[in-house]
């Protein structure tokens, strides 16, 4: 989803339209790039997350996590997820990218930029969506260790409604 | 990464093509369900069901997955599909395991 141009009200004053974007790529992720989707001259906060490979997990060694992701479903469920916190929190805009393929230990594997007039509301708007990405992105991290073993992560049960495609 | 459990009979490798073969449904496979599978792609002989009847069918075809098949979702083309929804010949339909970016 690519930036939205400035719309106009019936009144013929301008306003901003939502800064909502969404990408899956294989490159590295740039999070100012990121943030500098989002923000205009309007914003008083923007808050970047980037979540990146850690070394140790649950006191075992990774050297790198490889990502594969149902591309379509997954754009589709990340757009309404940014739409929704962007809604909810009177956001200026919000933005994912998340990284496929591997990414070594320290690289980012994903980038969540929120912005809004004020820090409450990007740092609450941040948080959620980076929850429901983990909850119901079709994107899924395999665990490479030192020794070459990979292990697909498969947490819980999966329980996606169809309408969850949507708001919520 | 196990490659020694293969597709039981019903299931057969599908072309990489969005041509699905008559009287099929092309079922996507990802991450850990592709593994245990054996294959990212199958297709299965289908006479017609819903969601529920094609996830009972993937499971006496690959016994081995089915313990991660009911902890997974069901997607038809870009739409998670509920239990009740009819799968037609022809869809592309993908299974969706409990997920893990981020």
């Amino acid at each position: 989803m690519e930036r939205v141009p400035v719309a106009e009200t019936g009144n013929d004053a301008p306003v901003a339209a939502l800064r909502l974007h969404v990408r899956l790529t294989t490159d590295p992720l740039d999070p100012e790039e990121v943030r500098r989707r989002v923000a205009d001259t309007t914003v008083g906060a923007s808050v970047v997350m980037v979540g990146t490979t850690r070394a140790v997990s649950d006191g075992v060694e990774t050297v790198a996590l490889d990502y594969e992701a149902h591309g379509a479903l997954a754009e589709r469920v990340l757009s309404a997820i940014v739409a929704a916190a962007a809604a909810d929190h009177g956001l200026v805009g919000a933005a994912v990218e998340h990284r496929l393929g591997r990414v070594p230990v320290g690289v980012a594997s994903i980038v969540v930029a929120t912005a809004a007039a004020h820090r409450r509301q990007a740092f609450a708007a941040a948080e959620w969506i980076v929850d429901e990405v983990k909850r119901r992105v079709p994107i899924w991290k395999c665990d490479e260790a030192p020794d070459g073993t990979r292990t697909w992560i498969h947490p819980g049960t999966l329980h996606a409604a169809p309408e969850q495609g949507g708001r919520g | 990464m196990d490659r020694s459990i293969q597709p039981a009979e019903p299931l057969a490798a599908a072309a990489a093509t969005e041509d699905v073969p008559p009287g099929t449904v092309v079922v996507e496979l990802f991450a850990g369900m592709a593994e245990l599978v054996g294959c990212r792609r199958v297709s299965l002989a289908w006479g017609g069901g819903d969601v529920a009847a094609l996830r009972g069918a993937l499971a006496r075809a690959c016994p081995a997955a089915a313990p991660l098949l009911e902890r997974s979702a069901v997607a038809i083309g870009d739409r998670y599909a509920a239990e009740d929804q009819t799968v037609d010949v022809g869809h592309v339909v993908a299974v969706i395991p409990p997920v893990s970016g981020g």
